[in-house]
C-alpha cells in the first residue's frame, strides 16, 4: 500500500466502513436464506453462498477504492502528471514560480510585522476611560474611581513608555517598562508564560512581570524564574511571573519588557494634580458606554467638589470607549502604515497572481495540441481543467516555499529599517508563526483561483481551428498590471516627496554645529542639592573645552520628551525649563522681546501660538518677556501648539539635557564631551550625545523607512508587469513569426512590422499609466486623511513615473522588435 | 475462479444496473436477483464486482444510495436512479442497440 492509499484509509470514515459491511452482509443474509428457504442445511447454505460470492475482502476494497480513492488517485495521477510537466518546462517553472514567490513573499514578511499587534485582541467590553482632552489622571483620581466607580467590575491603569534600568553595575541595561495598577492583566485577559501575573492587591509590592523576550534573553527561560529578585532603576523587585510572548504592554508597536508594580513612585501618590496614569476598565454586564461615561462624568463632578482646585480648569468630560490602548506616539501611523502595506503587497501578490495567468495562457497556446487530443480522446472538460489547476497549484506551492524563505531573510533586514531611534532602539516584534505560515499556504492556494482558473477554463475550450489571434485577455492583464504598479510607485512617490519636504523643514533651531546630550543622574541618587551643584560642573566642564561657543541647560529638548502642564483658562500646554543660554545655544531667534539675562528668574518666554491666547503673566506664574515663532516641539508633523520656555536659573531633577554649540563639525566634540562627563562622575551610566542633525533624522526615520519600503515595492511591481508585458510581446511574436515572414518576402518594410509590435506594448502601457496616475490620486487623498499630510501627488513625481513607465516599456519591446527585424523569411517559412 | 457460463459481458453490467433500477429503488440484492429472474437465469451477475460497480456508477452521479427498511423489515441500502442516471440508461441503451444490431448482422452475413 502507498503512503497515499494509508493516508486514505486513515482519513476514510468508520460511518462508512460500517455502511459497507452492513450492505455486503445484508446481501449474504438474503442469500442464504434464499437457499435455506429451498431446503438446504444453514451450513451448506452459508457455504454456497460464499463460494458464489467469491472473496468479501476484494469487493470491500474494490469499493473503497471506488468511493474513496476515485478522487485522490485522480489527484495522485494529476499531481504526477503536472510535477512531470513542470520539470519538462524548466523555464516556465521557474519564471512562474519566482513571479510568486514576490508575491507571496511580500505579503508573508509585511504581515509577520503585523501579526504581532494588530491581533493583540483586547477582549469584549474593555474599554479606555480618559478625559477628553486625553490627559492623564493622578493615582488619586484613579483611585477614587476604583473605589467610587458603579459600572465597572473591573478597573486599571498603566503608565507604559518608562525606561527602566535593570540589573546592577556592567549587567545593567535599559529596557522599556510599564507601571501597572490594578485589575490590568486580568482585565486584558493575559494568561502567563510563567509564574503568576500582577492583580489588584500587589499594588503596594514591589512586583514584576516580564517580557517572554526579556526571560529568553537574560534569563534563559530558567522555568524556577518565579520569585527570583530583579533590580529596578536601584530597586530590588521580585518577578512573579512572565508575559506571553503575544503580549506586548501599551508601547505597542513597541514591545514592553517590564511591568512592575508602582512601588518606583511612591512619591507621586500624594499629589491630585500630579497625572502619570492611562485608565481602562471592565464595563459591568448590561452598561452601554456611554452610560458608564454620564456615571463617571458625576463621579468626577462630585470628586472635584470634595477636592476644590484653587486653579479653575476647562471642563474636560470623561469619554469611554473601545481602545485603542496603546499610548505609543507612532501606533496610529502603525496602524495606517499596516494597513498601506497590507494593500500595496496585496496589489504586487495580484500582479504577480496575473504574471502567472499570462504564461500560463501562453503555455496553454503551446500545448494547444496536446490538449487538443486529449480532448479528443475524451478526457472530460472537468477533468481537464483539474489537471491544469493541479499545476497551478503546484506552481502555487512552490512560490510558497521560495517566498517564506525569502520572508525569513527580508525579515531581519526590513526589521533594521523601521525607526529604532524614536524609541531608544526599542525592537520591533517579527515572527514567522503558524499564522503567518498558514497566510502563506492561504495565498499559495488563492493562487490557484487567481492565476490558474482562467487559463485553464480557457484551455479547456481549445479548439485547432482558431489561430494565434490577439490574446485581448492578456493586454488586459498587462493594463491592470501597468496600472497597480504605477499606483504603488505613485504612493511611494508621496512618501518620498513627503520625505523631501520634511528634510527642508524649519525645526525651529538651528541645528549645525548643535551637539545634544540627555543625562539621567537617578541611579545616583542625589539631593537635590548635589544635583544642582553636579549640573553646574557639567556646564561649566564642557564650556571649558576648546571650540565649544556656548552651552545650556533644559529639562527636555525639542523632539524629544515631553512635558506638559495645565494651565487655568488656557488647558494643558507644553513646556520646558531652560536657562538663560539656551536661546544663543539652539539658535531659536526671538520674534519680539527679549532673551532673558543669566540671572533672572520667574520670567517666561512663549511662543507664537501661545502669545495669540494672551495669557496674562498670573496665569504663567511669571513674567513673559519674549515671543518665539511656533516650531516643532514633539513630532515634526505637529500643528503649532501652545509652548512656552520657563527660565531657570537651578536644575535639580534627575533628568536633564545639555545643548552645546560647537564651532566645528559637533560630530567631532561628541567623545570629548561625554568623556568631560563621565569623568566628573565614574558611576554615571554611560551617555549618549547626538548632533542636532542626528535629532532631527530619527524623526525622519519613518517616512525614510516607509519611502524605501514602498519604493522597493513599487519597483517589484514593475519588474513583474514588464515581465508580463515582454512576455506576452516574445509570444506574439513567435505566434507571427510565419505571418510577418512572408510580408517580409512579398516586400512588406520591417518598420511595418515594428510597428504591429509598438503597437501592441504601447497600448496597454499607456492605458496602464493613465488608469493608475487616476487610481493614485485617490490614494494619495485618502492617505492624506489617515496620517495628515505626509506629502502630496505633484507633477515632479508623475513625471518622474510616466518618464520610467516609457523607458521600460521601450526596453521591454526593443527585443522582439529587434528579433524580428532579424526574421530571416526562407527559413521562417521552412520551419513551418 | 473461472468465468461461469452466463456471467455478465465485461462493460454491460452498468447497463443492467441502470435499467434495473429504471423500475424504482432497490438494494443490491434485489438487482442481483431481479436480473437473474427477468433474464430468466440467462444471465448471472457476478457479486463480486457488483457492489463495487454500483459504487463506481454513485460516484458519477447516475445513482444515489439511501438506507431504508428492506421488504422484511432488515435495513439495507437502497439505490436509485437520477435524472442524470436516465439520461445516461438512454444513450446506454441505444449504443448496446446499435452494437447488437451490427453484432447481429456480421453473424449474419459474415
Amino acid at each position: 500500500m502507498s503512503w497515499i492509499q494509508r493516508l486514505a484509509a486513515s482519513l476514510r470514515s468508520q460511518k462508512l466502513e460500517q455502511d459497507l459491511d452492513k450492505e455486503l452482509a445484508f446481501h449474504l443474509d438474503m442469500r442464504i436464506r434464499e437457499k435455506i428457504a429451498a431446503g438446504a442445511a444453514p451450513d451448506d447454505a452459508r457455504r454456497d453462498v460464499l463460494r458464489r460470492f467469491g472473496s468479501v475482502d476484494r469487493a470491500k476494497e474494490a469499493c473503497r477504492e471506488q468511493s474513496t480513492l476515485a478522487w485522490l488517485s485522480a489527484f495522485r495521477q494529476d499531481l504526477r502528471y503536472a510535477a512531470r510537466n513542470l520539470r519538462k518546462n524548466r523555464a516556465f517553472t521557474a519564471a512562474a514560480a519566482a513571479c510568486l514567490a514576490i508575491g507571496i513573499g511580500a505579503n508573508t514578511v509585511v504581515f509577520s510585522f503585523v501579526n504581532a499587534f494588530l491581533f493583540q485582541a483586547v477582549p469584549a467590553g474593555v474599554v479606555r476611560v480618559a478625559p477628553a482632552s486625553g490627559g492623564p489622571l493622578s493615582y488619586a483620581e484613579f483611585q477614587d474611581w476604583q473605589r467610587l466607580n458603579q459600572v465597572f467590575d473591573r478597573t486599571f491603569a498603566y503608565a507604559p513608555g518608562e525606561l527602566f534600568t535593570i540589573g546592577r553595575g556592567v549587567e545593567s541595561q535599559q529596557v522599556l517598562g510599564e507601571t501597572v495598577l490594578g485589575d490590568y492583566f486580568r482585565t486584558l485577559a493575559v494568561v502567563p508564560a510563567a509564574g503568576r501575573l500582577l492583580d489588584a492587591s500587589d499594588e503596594h509590592q514591589p512586583l514584576a512581570v516580564i517580557s517572554h523576550q526579556l526571560w529568553r534573553s537574560r534569563f534563559h527561560s530558567d522555568p524556577a524564574i518565579a520569585g527570583q529578585i530583579l533590580w529596578i532603576d536601584r530597586q530590588p523587585f521580585v518577578i512573579a511571573g512572565v508575559a506571553p510572548a503575544a503580549f506586548h504592554g501599551m508601547m505597542a508597536p513597541w514591545t514592553t519588557d517590564i511591568w512592575a508594580t508602582a512601588a518606583l513612585h511612591r512619591d507621586r501618590f500624594a499629589d491630585r494634580n500630579m497625572g502619570w496614569l492611562t485608565a481602562g476598565a471592565h464595563l459591568k454586564s448590561g452598561i452601554a458606554p456611554h452610560q458608564a461615561a454620564a456615571a463617571m462624568n458625576s463621579l468626577t463632578a462630585e470628586l472635584k467638589r470634595q477636592h476644590p482646585n484653587p486653579q479653575p480648569s476647562a471642563p474636560d468630560p470623561i469619554v469611554v470607549d473601545r481602545p485603542g490602548l496603546s499610548t505609543s506616539p507612532v501606533w496610529q501611523v502603525f496602524v495606517v502604515m499596516s494597513a498601506l502595506l497590507m494593500a500595496v503587497v496585496a496589489i504586487v501578490y495580484l500582479i504577480a497572481c496575473a504574471n502567472v495567468a499570462g504564461l500560463l495562457i501562453a503555455r496553454a497556446a503551446a500545448r494547444r495540441r496536446e490538449i487538443f487530443i486529449r480532448l479528443s480522446l475524451g478526457v472530460s472538460r472537468g477533468r481537464l481543467v483539474r489537471q491544469l489547476l493541479t499545476e497551478s497549484l503546484l506552481l502555487g506551492v512552490l512560490g510558497a516555499a521560495a517566498g517564506a524563505a525569502l520572508a525569513f531573510i527580508a525579515g531581519d533586514a526590513l526589521a533594521a529599517l523601521f525607526p529604532k531611534s524614536i524609541g531608544h532602539g526599542l525592537p520591533f516584534q517579527h515572527t514567522i508563526d503558524l499564522r503567518v505560515l498558514a497566510w502563506t499556504l492561504t495565498l499559495a492556494v488563492a493562487s490557484v483561483l487567481f492565476a490558474g482558473l482562467l487559463p485553464s477554463l480557457r484551455a479547456s475550450r481549445q479548439n485547432l481551428a482558431a489561430p494565434g489571434r490577439t490574446p485581448r485577455l492578456r493586454q488586459l492583464l498587462i493594463v491592470a498590471q501597468v496600472a497597480a504598479s504605477v499606483l504603488v510607485l505613485a504612493t511611494a512617490g508621496v512618501f518620498v516627496r513627503g520625505f523631501q519636504k520634511a528634510l527642508a523643514l524649519n525645526p525651529g533651531f538651528d541645528s549645525t554645529h548643535l551637539l545634544t546630550v540627555d543625562l539621567n543622574l537617578s541611579d545616583l541618587h542625589y539631593s537635590r542639592p548635589q544635583a544642582q551643584d553636579f549640573y553646574r560642573k557639567v556646564r561649566d566642564a564642557v564650556a571649558a573645552l576648546p571650540g565649544v561657543e556656548s552651552v545650556a541647560l533644559a529639562d527636555v529638548l525639542p523632539l524629544g520628551n515631553r512635558r506638559e502642564v495645565r494651565i487655568p483658562q488656557i488647558g494643558t500646554v507644553a513646556t520646558a525649563a531652560v536657562d538663560a543660554d539656551y536661546f544663543r545655544t539652539m539658535g531659536i531667534p526671538l520674534l519680539r522681546g527679549r532673551a532673558p539675562d543669566g540671572d533672572e528668574a520667574s520670567l517666561a518666554v512663549v511662543n507664537q501660538a501661545l502669545a495669540d491666547r494672551q495669557p496674562t503673566d498670573e496665569l504663567l506664574h511669571r513674567q513673559v518677556v519674549g515671543v518665539v515663532p511656533n516650531a516643532p516641539q514633539w513630532s515634526l508633523a505637529e500643528s503649532p501648539r501652545p509652548f512656552f520656555y520657563q527660565i531657570a536659573t537651578q536644575f535639580d531633577q534627575p533628568i536633564a539635557a545639555l545643548a552645546i554649540r560647537t564651532a566645528g563639525p559637533p560630530v567631532n566634540f561628541a567623545a570629548k564631551v561625554t568623556q568631560t562627563i563621565q569623568r566628573l562622575n565614574p558611576e554615571l551610566p554611560p551617555i549618549a550625545a547626538q548632533t542636532g542633525e542626528q535629532r532631527l533624522r530619527m524623526w525622519l526615520e519613518p517616512q525614510r523607512a516607509a519611502a524605501l519600503l514602498l519604493g522597493t515595492l513599487g519597483l517589484a511591481a514593475l519588474a513583474l508587469a514588464i515581465t508580463g508585458l515582454y512576455a506576452l510581446l516574445a509570444q506574439l511574436l513567435v505566434q507571427r513569426t510565419p505571418e510577418i515572414a512572408v510580408r517580409v518576402a512579398l516586400g512588406a518594410p520591417r518598420r511595418k512590422v515594428i510597428a504591429l509590435l509598438l503597437r501592441q506594448s504601447a497600448i496597454p502601457v499607456a492605458a496602464g499609466t493613465a488608469t493608475g496616475i487616476a487610481a493614485s490620486a485617490i490614494v494619495a487623498h485618502v492617505l492624506a486623511a489617515g496620517i495628515g499630510a505626509i506629502g502630496e501627488l505633484d507633477a515632479v513625481t508623475l513625471v518622474a513615473i510616466v518618464a520610467l513607465l516609457t523607458t521600460v516599456g521601450a526596453a521591454a519591446t526593443s527585443i522582439p522588435a529587434y528579433r524580428a527585424l532579424r526574421i530571416d523569411p526562407a527559413s521562417a517559412l521552412r520551419s513551418e | 475462479m473461472g468465468k461461469a457460463k452466463g456471467d455478465v459481458l465485461q462493460g454491460t453490467l452498468d447497463l443492467l444496473i441502470l435499467k434495473t433500477l429504471d423500475a424504482g429503488p432497490m438494494h443490491g440484492y434485489g438487482i442481483a436477483s431481479r436480473i437473474e429472474q427477468v433474464s430468466e437465469e440467462l444471465l448471472r451477475v457476478e457479486e463480486g464486482s457488483l457492489y463495487p460497480a454500483l459504487h463506481r456508477i454513485q460516484q458519477t452521479g447516475w445513482i444515489r444510495a439511501q438506507w431504508k427498511h428492506s421488504e422484511n423489515g432488515r435495513p439495507a441500502k437502497f439505490y436509485r436512479l437520477t435524472a442524470a442516471g436516465r439520461k445516461q440508461l438512454q444513450s446506454e441503451e441505444e449504443r448496446w442497440r446499435k452494437l447488437t444490431r451490427g453484432v447481429s448482422k456480421i453473424l449474419r452475413f459474415a
